[in-house]
């Protein structure tokens, strides 16, 4: 089916922003602001910038721990870690890192975080909640975003200079080996269930898709100009490939590798991920200096009528978010006062 | 948890009397415009969905009080 979308918001964030990471309960997004040194906090209700923190010089990518409250950044020019506190939105600690830190993942059932570390070739493993670093692990030049697969106890570090992925084991941190993927390697997204992996290689305009088990190169899938970043939809259906070159987003079958849709945001998209809350895009543009929130509509555009089928294929798919004034109160409402919960919608008229 | 959302305009008085009538004491949400219901492929009331604790939609319809008691069995039982 061919996807359909529509823009909710553009919001300004800063200069060069690039990592983005989503914090449900507060219903925020925050934004590594790479040439403003800044976070910016985005509520993602209002579609507006509530506050910008500063942090190190030039974070590239940010990550948000919702068990301790904590944001972190990737400070690739003070060679750290910010981490601020979610609450107060003020700097808690800078931890170092190895050179030019560029790429973050968090193992929150662990307590990791790992942090790829792109002049010094290495990947560094934190403790998420003392900040100790309990190993760093020899990757090689230009190690950058990092991937989890629980499943086959992996960590993948990929780098982007040395065109290729390092596989380390999340038990010991031993590296178990690694594969060339194409030139400018930058972003990496795991499907465990499938035992795959795909890998953007931003100078060889390609994704790679991998075979964790025999640890190959199964395919190579084409997407838009210049790729940089990805993620992997929350259903594990799609990879979104953000295409720098020219301003879109590819949306990829994670089945047959097939372009089904392909978004047009920003100048220079970079981090994208989807909010597990309401299932929107958001993508950091980096040319533009915008926050884009985009959501995908069923079926068609907004003048359409939806059909019977839309209301079937809701089953098993997150709730669409809603936000609507309480009777009584004639205060909004938002679905995530009821988040972790079970609930029924049951939908009456007067008529 | 029930949420009863309410579609039609000058939905606020008409909401309250139908409230007392039943004993209604769920949050009722109002969606006048009935853009909500039409963004989930609503085209006729009452319709039922129903939530898990991870936000995902686990049945959809039940309009038959047999089916949406069965329908509610599965959700609490984690089937």
């Amino acid at each position: 089916m061919p996807i359909t979308t529509r823009k909710v918001a553009a919001v300004p964030v800063g200069l060069d922003p690039e990592g983005t990471a989503v914090d449900i309960r507060r219903g925020r997004a925050y934004v590594a602001c790479s040439r403003s040194d800044t976070l910016a906090v985005v509520d993602l209700e209002t579609a507006a910038v509530v506050a910008h923190v500063a942090v190190g010089a030039e974070p590239i990518d940010v990550v948000f721990d919702e068990r301790t409250g904590r944001i972190f950044t990737a400070d690739a020019h003070a060679d750290a870690l910010s981490v601020v506190d979610a609450e107060t939105l003020t700097v808690e600690a800078h931890v170092p890192v190895g050179a030019y830190p560029s790429g973050l993942t968090l193992d929150t059932d662990e307590r990791r975080l790992y942090c790829g570390n792109s002049m010094g070739s290495t990947m560094s493993v934190l403790d998420l909640d003392t900040l100790e670093t309990l190993a760093v692990v020899d990757a090689e030049l230009g190690a950058g975003a990092v991937a989890l697969d629980a499943t086959r106890r992996l960590a993948l570090c990929v780098n982007f200079i040395a065109a290729s992925v390092t596989f380390v084991d999340i038990d010991t941190f031993e590296q178990t080996g690694r594969i060339e993927v194409g030139r400018g390697a930058c972003a990496v997204g795991v499907v465990p269930e499938r035992g795959e992996a795909f890998v953007v290689n931003s100078l060889a305009g390609t994704v790679a898709r991998i075979d964790l088990d025999s640890r190959t190169v199964v395919e190579e899938l084409t997407a838009g100009s210049a790729p940089v970043g990805l993620t992997i939809g929350p259903r594990h259906d799609r990879v979104y490939v953000t295409n720098r070159g020219d301003g879109t987003v590819s949306v990829l079958s994670v089945v047959d590798g097939t372009e089904c849709g392909r978004i047009t945001v920003g100048e220079g998209p970079g981090g994208v991920v989807v909010n597990p809350d309401d299932g929107r895009l958001l993508v950091a543009n980096a040319g533009s200096g915008t926050l884009e929130i985009v959501e995908e509509l069923q079926g068609g555009s907004t003048a359409d009528a939806p059909t019977e089928d839309v209301l079937a294929e809701l089953v098993g798919r997150r709730l669409p978010a809603f936000s609507l004034p309480d009777h009584r109160t004639g205060e909004q409402r938002r679905s995530l006062e009821w988040a972790e919960r079970r609930y029924i919608l049951n939908f009456f008229a007067s008529w | 948890m029930l949420i009863s959302v309410w579609e039609g305009t000058e939905a606020r008085p008409e909401v309250e009397r139908f409230r007392e009538l039943w004993g209604i004491d769920a949050t009722i949400l109002l969606d006048e415009s009935g853009d909500y219901a039409r963004q989930l492929g609503i085209r006729g009331v009452p319709t039922n969905v129903l939530v898990d604790a991870d936000g995902v939609v686990r049945d959809v319809g039940l309009v038959r009080l047999d089916e949406l008691h069965a329908a509610v069995d599965r959700l609490t039982s984690g089937a």
